[in-house]
């Protein structure tokens, strides 16, 4: 641009002219104008600062917040499944260790040893529905649960002095020989008949029955007959001759 | 521009920042009383798996189960236990493990003699002489064993 006075150059910068002195009216408007929106820069700047720094400080605490919200449902709900995942982790080291685990079962049925047997299966998380050890001894692990029920129970009944309950311990022992009699017998036609049954299943029952029969005919007061008879016999005789020799053992007691 | 409208800018303006700083307070008191809840939550997480069902048996529980006459549930733990390596050639659990097995020894030795299945018989009472070699302290219990089943000797 030109001086009004002297029609030298100058900028919009220069406050006088650089030729001859005179004020730049033009640019006192200009540093004003400069000044007035430098201003209104830094206002603006500061405000967006403040707001951005609250928004921030919200949102950290918000995310903190949430993952310790999210932290706190994980840990409740793991620690509430404890049992089942470790359940989980068990039954898939029984399926990594078949072989050994396989050869370890058959040398307890072999034994005839059917209560190790049973912690054995227990233990290592192994179930009759578990896919690798359904086939060979799914039914063999329902049979062993039951008759580990019932042997546990006969004993009770053998030993069973006047504080107990004769009806409590009547039906006890006489709900769980019922239910390892169904698998004895084939009542829930798990096979097609006794010649559908794997031999080492049938073995395995057989000498289940026989021990359960001698404890009976040893131990709980019943003759060698009526222990022969019990598998086909229906739950209510069984439940009455159990109640009528433990009535029979009180009485002897007194 | 009406006088709630104003009232209400008003306020925001005045009491904008002793707002935020309240509500960064009860954030904060929030955050500070979550971490003890996620503490006490990991604390229960682990516990959970800590306290899991197939730890085995401690030798106070084999106790109980002898004292109370339960020796099919003492044959239980005992088994229970030797699975899982608990006790083996620990002198105290050993004994507590010989009087399970001499009452499984002794039980099916009676049953399997008197049903005059002599060769069974023979490999039970092998079982039972061992067992017994091997009860230590609680000797005492083969009379209780055999008081308990009717069994004369």
């Amino acid at each position: 641009m030109k001086c009004e006075y002297c029609n030298g150059d100058l900028s919009l910068e220069d406050e006088y002219c650089p030729h001859c002195g005179q004020p730049n009216k033009h640019a006192k408007k200009h540093i004003d104008d400069m000044r007035k929106y430098q201003g209104e820069f830094e206002d603006t700047k500061r405000y967006v600062r403040e707001k951005t720094t609250g928004y921030t400080e919200i949102a950290v605490r918000v995310v903190i917040l949430s993952v310790l919200i999210v932290l706190i449902l994980v840990f409740f709900a793991v620690g509430s499944n404890a049992w089942e995942i470790n359940r989980q982790i068990r039954k898939s080291s029984a399926k990594r260790n078949y072989e050994e685990y396989s050869r370890m079962m058959d040398e307890y049925l072999a034994e005839g040893d059917f209560l190790k047997f049973y912690s054995f299966c227990e233990h290592m998380g192994i179930r009759s529905y578990d896919s690798v050890y359904e086939e060979k001894y799914g039914n063999i692990i329902n049979a062993c649960s039951w008759y580990k029920s019932v042997y546990e129970l006969l004993y009770d009944f053998a030993g069973f002095d006047a504080d107990d309950s004769v009806s409590h311990v009547t039906e006890m022992t006489g709900d769980a020989l019922d239910s390892f009699y169904k698998y004895y017998r084939n009542d829930d036609f798990s096979y097609t008949g006794r010649d559908g049954e794997p031999e080492l299943y049938r073995k395995t029952l057989d000498d289940m029955e026989r021990n359960i029969e001698l404890i009976l005919s040893t131990y709980c007061g019943l003759t060698k007959e009526e222990a022969a008879a019990f598998p086909e016999m229906s739950k209510a005789k069984r439940d009455i001759l159990l109640e009528e020799k433990l009535e029979e053992k009180l009485q002897n007691e007194q | 521009m009406n006088s709630k409208s104003r009232l209400i800018g008003w306020v925001k303006n005045r009491f904008a920042k002793d707002l935020h700083r309240i509500g960064l307070l009860v954030m904060d008191i929030l955050i500070v009383i979550l971490c003890l809840v996620t503490v006490f939550a990991l604390c229960f997480m682990i516990g959970s798996f800590l306290e899991d069902r197939d730890r085995g048996y401690n030798a106070y529980s084999l106790q109980i189960s002898m004292s109370g006459e339960y020796y099919q549930n003492l044959l239980e733990k005992s088994n229970t236990n030797r699975i899982m390596g608990i006790g083996i050639g620990d002198p105290e659990y050993e004994e507590y493990y010989a009087v399970a097995d001499y009452f499984e020894a002794l039980t099916n030795y009676y049953m399997y003699d008197r049903a005059e299945d002599t060769t069974t018989a023979e490999i039970w009472r092998e079982r039972m002489t061992d067992a017994e070699n091997r009860m230590g302290s609680l000797i005492g219990e083969k009379e209780r064993i055999m008081s308990r089943l009717n069994i004369q000797e």
